[in-house]
């Protein structure tokens, strides 16, 4: 269990994160001179797109009152964040940010959940055994290799591993669709349905299991090979427990309770690099709304995606951390 | 070696400092790993410095060659569809994602080894200041925010790439760091310094920067690794500088145009490929200097 001073740390620690991720928010588009709405449409205007005209720059300067002072403005904007409002897009005029946000998240939330787990669990696992192999002081050949093949896979960007399993498994060997999240034509709630789902999130999923179980493998590796010194793995030994036992009661428990604290580290890379693997399979969760919004530059889509992201994984490592210690009561009482 | 606990006496003079440091960093290249990522980085930069050199081909000038070429002797990697030889390109864009890269780099380093000197040294209100900015700057995923600042500068140019770069890349060194100067901080040689009068910066830059080196020198690493991740992410995606050829920026084209699915690989694979050299060697060169700094670690091979 945690200490209160634990918890409040904890939690006022995510509140400053958030507070930061809003005003980064409210800050960085009003740093360029103008109208920041006026200035993108007048852009889009040059480019001969015509979207929302005079009737959205009303809505968006009144709805966060850009003709008033800095202050009122800040007011203003965290009142309507925290009636969940993001505002309009201006590439789909009626509709709001928060509609596109809502339609795109179940998608990311669903391929990114799935990966995160099988590729901790099994990088975990999979490294634990590599450091487990080298208790003698020698290594295995197997481990050696297993090693080597997690620092590539480790060194392998996202996208890269997504464009070369397109080009593998769905252009070479048209086993996997090329992208999307599901066909066109398909019944909702039939198995067809199901099964059309997994296909198109297959690779999406295996480029970030693959891209991010070899960080896992090292970290795991080097934590296994640092139980492996101390002292309790020896008197389990010298009390003539079996190997196996060992490893389960003794080495994997130490080895996995610091990784649960680089996961919630870890999330805002994977995220980051998922929001690309999504673009790159034209996956339609949040990180494909982001891309299209950036090359129509439907400004408040861009300003209300990166918001609901920062949120999220923000609140991801907060659970993560308040789990932790539930897990490993040293902790909380530090 | 270098984590040998050394009298302050010995730093006394400006040679023996200079000594000190030329003997810190030979030990370096004695570790297969910085051997190893050394001539991966260096070779890839070398390749593209002198490889572009020789191209007679313009990288970014649109109908410089016929279009749509497949690899040929004239063009090994063929051409893209606005007329620019591929090849060309790739050299002059390793080159270029690396300046960008070690720009970054440089920039967060000094931030984050400032952040970790004076926070870790100083201690008390300043430290937790700094702590709290680190831990911020931690858990907001960068990219979110470098696309946001990357979609709203309206031309950027490569000193302001490498500027927001460096915004996003320096927390994570800053907080290993400040570890490092929390424990060497308690250590005899350092005390010692201190009792003989020594003022913090003295201490800081005659002391603990020379046993420090090595490990300085992993997030160095560290710091230019995570800078070219992210810059190649925003390039993919089309949030580079304008009017250049980066492997980001070359990995985008190759994606608007559909590369992949239309296979041609002399597009998008190279440039792949450049970057995961690039990742790989700098990332095993932080192996090793890790190893060094931390004898510890040498076990785990």
């Amino acid at each position: 269990m945690y200490t209160i001073k634990y918890l409040i740390r904890r939690v006022l620690m995510y509140l400053l994160t958030v507070a930061t991720a809003v005003v980064i928010n409210f800050v960085v588009p009003r740093l360029i001179p103008g109208n920041p709405i006026q200035a993108r449409l007048q852009e889009l205007y040059r480019l001969g797109i015509r979207l929302g005209g005079e009737e959205f720059i009303q809505k968006y300067s009144r709805l966060f009152s850009l003709d008033q002072p800095m202050h009122i403005q800040f007011v203003n904007y965290v009142a309507s964040l925290l009636q969940g409002n993001l505002g309009f897009s201006i590439s789909y005029f009626p509709a709001t940010v928060s509609d596109i946000i809502r339609r795109s998240i179940p998608w990311s939330i669903g391929l990114l959940g799935v990966a995160v787990v099988i590729s901790f669990v099994v990088g975990t696992v999979l490294g634990a055994f590599m450091g487990w192999s080298k208790r003698e002081g020698k290594g295995s050949k197997i481990g050696g290799l297993g090693f080597a093949l997690s620092v590539f896979l480790n060194n392998v960007p996202f996208y890269a591993l997504g464009m070369i399993l397109i080009y593998t498994l769905a252009y070479t060997w048209p086993i996997f669709p090329y992208g999307g999240g599901h066909s066109l034509l398909i019944r909702l709630g039939t198995l067809e349905y199901v099964i059309d789902i997994i296909m198109h999130a297959f690779l999406p999923a295996l480029a970030i299991v693959l891209g991010s179980t070899g960080a896992w493998a090292i970290e795991a590796r080097g934590l296994m090979i640092g139980v492996l010194g101390e002292d309790y793995l020896t008197l389990a030994k010298a009390k003539g427990l079996p190997s196996k036992h060992i490893f389960r009661h003794y080495a994997m428990k130490n080895t996995l309770l610091p990784l649960f604290t680089d996961l919630a580290l870890s999330l805002s890379t994977i995220v980051s690099g998922s929001i690309i693997v999504e673009i790159i399979f034209s996956y339609p969760g949040i990180g494909t709304v982001l891309f299209t919004a950036i090359q129509s530059l439907d400004y408040p889509v861009i300003q209300g995606t990166t918001l609901i992201i920062i949120l999220g994984v923000t609140t991801a490592a907060l659970i993560v951390d308040l789990i932790y210690p539930l897990l490993d009561p040293r902790i909380g009482e530090k | 070696m270098m984590n040998a606990e050394q009298h302050p006496s010995e730093s006394g003079t400006t040679k023996g400092y200079l000594l000190r440091l030329a003997k810190g960093s030979s030990v370096l290249f004695e570790n297969k790993k910085v051997l190893l990522g050394l001539s991966i980085f260096l070779g890839v930069y070398l390749i593209s410095e002198i490889g572009y050199r020789f191209s007679v081909h313009h990288p970014t000038r649109y109908g410089d060659v016929p279009m749509n070429l497949s690899p040929s002797w004239e063009h090994p990697l063929g051409t893209d569809p606005m007329g620019r030889d591929l090849l060309t390109q790739l050299l002059y864009g390793t080159r270029l994602s690396m300046h960008i890269g070690i720009m970054a780099g440089v920039i967060a380093f000094s931030v984050s080894v400032l952040v970790a000197f004076i926070g870790g040294y100083c201690g008390g209100f300043i430290d937790s200041i700094f702590g709290v900015i680190t831990e911020v700057f931690l858990t907001i995923p960068s990219l979110a925010i470098l696309i946001l600042i990357a979609a709203i500068v309206p031309k950027v140019t490569i000193a302001i790439m490498a500027t927001i770069l460096a915004i996003f890349s320096w927390a994570w060194p800053a907080k290993v760091m400040r570890s490092q100067v929390l424990s060497l901080k308690e250590r005899g040689f350092v005390r010692l310094a201190k009792l003989s009068g020594y003022s913090g910066i003295e201490i800081i830059i005659r002391e603990i920067v020379p046993n420090m080196l090595p490990f300085l020198g992993a997030y160095f690493a560290v710091v230019v690794n995570a800078a070219m991740l992210a810059e190649a992410g925003l390039e993919i995606i089309g949030l580079g500088p304008q009017h250049t050829i980066t492997l980001g920026i070359m990995l985008n084209w190759a994606m608007v145009h559909s590369a992949v699915t239309r296979g041609l690989t002399w597009w998008w694979l190279p440039p792949s490929i450049m970057l995961i050299l690039i990742f790989l060697g700098l990332f095993v060169i932080s192996m090793g200097l890790d190893e060094i700094a931390n004898p510890r670690l040498e076990m785990q091979g």
